[in-house]
């Protein structure tokens, strides 16, 4: 994984340094909380319901050994001794004090990490694959040119006062697990068919919230080395043409929807036409590229068989092992390894959330069979990406007495949930508790796994931080006269099928949500077709047999 | 109010013409577009300099066919969180090479002093009460990431990538 050098290393120091000053300033009462707020966002601490939460930037979803047990002893000291990852592929600390924030800052630096630009309106933590560089499927790596991107988007002089947030991600296989279809930029790495030579498909205007929108193709195919001054080209655009006078309209795919695709194209390739990049920027890039790509270099693999006989008869003999090796480990690239998905999501458990042990486990695990790495992923997992599969059963016996072997992965139990009215200041409704209570209605693993793939998104608000609008079963919490009220939607995906999910009829009480989810299930299993998906089928039959199911019966 | 150029205060000399009166026979003006268009032909021979401010919604391409004989843009913004701005001034620095004087005038936080640096400022109109903050919070990042920012502007931010190569390329040698 990437390494800091000594420039990265004091950029961090300084900003540390800098932000320190300023909660000096703040604790003196020479800044008021208004003058404060724009600087405190420019280093992810929020004031949320009850305390401030730090966000914490966890550079495209990786991280070290060292770094998850820095983030446990953080948990530990200055939390409650939990933290909470996201669909950011971040971690939030929910209850730091703000006179501690200069010192997790610094600690945070000593282990290579920060919180700049999680929040406020600049281009935010730049997000991937958590299978990056390990997928069987991957056309080329993308890490390196997140690396790029991070350390370009980091302080930028021109884009760090956007009219809104800007989210990037980058994917490199063709199979989607970033969502790049609704981020404000999706980059697709794929080969020219005729010459063989990377690139990248640029896709502009995706993104959740109030109004979703699946992003639109503006290039088919960019050349590698132009990628900084077309990016440029974007923002330059969308920083001067974006709205500012009302921020429900002020996401990039606003922007794109009002001036129309064709129009925003032709107005980037201008831009891109009159300011293109110089020889020296193509050079610089090209060699920054290369210096970063060293550090994400294959780690030494081992020539192993494609089975390994020990494995195989675990997986035969314990029927708990097997349901977790299929759920939960996915095809490595390398012949004999296996990529391991860390469930988040245990029974009745909050999504995302692991206490300071975990971590601590995590990160030993980490270093014995994976290489000392660890992923988070979008759907609030982690993954540990190059396990031998003569270790897995060894990892697993570890995992699973520790809450983290629950095997769901994919499954229905493995619900997206924002954190909602428990934690934030802009949610209408609970949405942790409704995910707990799903969780715990579908424990039964078998049954999970009958039902096959489901991904189920929980947002307590209109912001849409928990995706529903593109979970195949997504759940929405509106306040209706002072009572949470749950409407959902079926359908929606952020796979390279993106699609958003088409709300189904009336909410739900909290009460009476499980219920629901439970009568669209069976409507499913009763009326799947073979090996068909449930996203499969919701988009073969439509809203009408669930509809029928949910609402034909209701009296009156 | 008084300017910030560099860590040094200096006097605002311009004189800013309101909308019905006429323009002064002498002194270095700052006028809004507006009146730039109406009167730009009879300006041109005044030997004292001739600026203009733009709002943040008037783009900086309405100014091409004046910017050689302007010595000032004064870009105004109405909220710091409006960035726009600062692609204004980046415009005229990388594209239209401006040589001139781009001032930063209206609500500003001192925190933004290094932005606005790089992307061309080279004066801030800072209120008297606030020059003490503003000083204050010049601790400034002597790095940056960005390439093509604020090399002619004040002393510039090292280049981190800049720097890598030509450490690489020492190194090489």
């Amino acid at each position: 994984m990437y390494r800091y050098d000594e420039f990265d290393e004091a950029f961090v120091r300084e900003r540390t340094r800098q932000f320190r000053n300023q909660v000096a300033r703040r604790l003196r009462g020479e800044l008021s909380e208004e003058e404060f707020r724009p600087l405190r966002l420019m280093n992810g601490l929020y004031l949320q319901l009850h305390a401030y939460m730090l966000r914490v930037a966890i550079p495209y979803g990786v991280l070290s050994a060292r770094q998850m047990r820095q983030l446990a002893m953080i948990a530990e000291r200055w939390d409650k001794g939990y933290g909470h990852f996201t669909t950011r592929q971040n971690i939030q600390f929910n209850w730091p004090a703000l006179k501690d924030v200069p010192d997790i800052l610094d600690a945070l630096a000593d282990v290579e990490m920060h919180a700049i630009q999680t929040s406020g309106n600049c281009i935010r933590n730049v997000t991937t694959d958590q299978w990056a560089g390990v997928a069987a499927d991957e056309v080329a790596d993308p890490r390196p040119w997140c690396e790029l991107l991070r350390q370009w988007s980091s302080l930028h002089p021109e884009f760090s006062f956007l009219p809104r947030k800007f989210k990037i991600a980058v994917t490199g296989s063709p199979h989607d697990r970033a969502a790049v279809k609704v981020h404000d930029i999706g980059l697709r790495m794929h080969r020219d068919p005729a010459t063989g030579e990377a690139g990248f498909e640029v896709i502009v205007g995706g993104g959740q919230g109030r109004t979703p929108m699946i992003g639109k193709t503006i290039r088919g195919f960019l050349p590698l080395h132009q990628l900084l001054p077309y990016l440029s080209a974007i923002m330059r655009v969308y920083n001067r043409h974006g709205r500012r006078d009302n921020k429900y309209k002020a996401r990039i795919k606003i922007l794109v929807h009002e001036l129309g695709q064709g129009e925003f194209t032709r107005e980037v390739e201008a831009e891109f036409a009159r300011d293109p990049g110089t020889d020296e920027v193509y050079a610089l890039t090209e060699a920054e590229i290369s210096r970063i790509a060293r550090h994400f270099a294959p780690p030494p693999y081992e020539r192993l068989a494609e089975r390994h006989p020990r494995h195989d008869a675990r997986v035969f003999a314990s029927q708990d092992f097997a349901r977790w090796v299929r759920s939960n480990t996915a095809r490595h690239k390398v012949q004999g390894y296996a990529i391991v998905n860390v469930s988040l999501k245990p029974t009745g458990g909050i999504p995302g959330d692991a206490d300071a042990a975990q971590m601590r486990l995590l990160a030993d695990l980490a270093e014995r069979y994976s290489h000392g790495e660890i992923r988070v992923t979008h759907h609030q997992n982690l993954v540990l990406p190059d396990v031998r599969l003569g270790d897995l059963f060894a990892l697993w016996e570890e995992l699973e007495p520790a809450g983290l072997g629950t095997p769901n992965v994919g499954l229905l139990g493995d619900i997206i949930a924002c954190p909602g009215m428990d934690y934030c200041s802009l949610a209408t409704a609970r949405s942790i508790p409704i995910a707990q209570a799903i969780s715990r209605r579908f424990q039964d693993l078998d049954r999970q796994r009958e039902i096959g793939p489901l991904e189920i998104k929980i947002s307590g608000c209109i912001n849409a931080c928990g995706h529903h609008h593109v979970g195949h079963i997504g759940i929405l919490g509106v306040d209706k006269q002072g009572r949470e009220l749950y409407q959902v939607t079926l359908g929606g995906s952020a796979a390279e099928d993106a699609s958003l999910g088409s709300i189904v009829g009336p909410g739900f009480s909290a009460d009476a949500v499980v219920d629901a989810i439970e009568t669209i299930v069976a409507t499913y299993l009763d009326q799947r077709q073979d090996g068909e998906t449930f996203l499969a089928f919701t988009h073969r039959a439509g809203l009408k047999p669930f509809k029928e199911a949910l609402y034909a019966a209701a009296p009156g | 109010m008084p300017l910030l150029r560099g860590d040094q205060v200096v006097a605002d000399e311009r004189v800013r013409v309101p909308v019905d009166a006429p323009v002064p026979a002498a002194g270095p003006l700052l006028l809004d577009l507006a009146r730039l268009t109406a009167e730009a032909e009879h300006l041109w021979h005044r030997p004292d300099g001739v600026g203009v401010e733009l709002l943040p919604a008037q783009p900086v391409e309405a100014l091409e066919d004046w910017l050689d004989r302007l010595d000032l843009v004064a870009l105004r913004f109405p909220a710091f969180t409006d960035g726009r701005p600062f692609s204004s001034a980046r415009i005229l620095r990388a594209r239209y090479r401006f040589g001139g004087e781009i001032r930063a005038v209206g609500r500003l936080i001192p925190d933004q002093a290094q932005f606005l640096r790089q992307c061309g400022f080279t004066t801030i109109e800072v209120d008297d009460a606030d020059l003490p903050r503003w000083r204050a919070a010049q601790v400034r990042m002597s790095l940056t990431y960005q390439l093509g920012y604020a090399e002619s502007a004040g002393p510039p931010a090292l280049s981190v990538f800049r720097a890598r190569h030509a450490r690489s390329g020492r190194a090489a040698a």
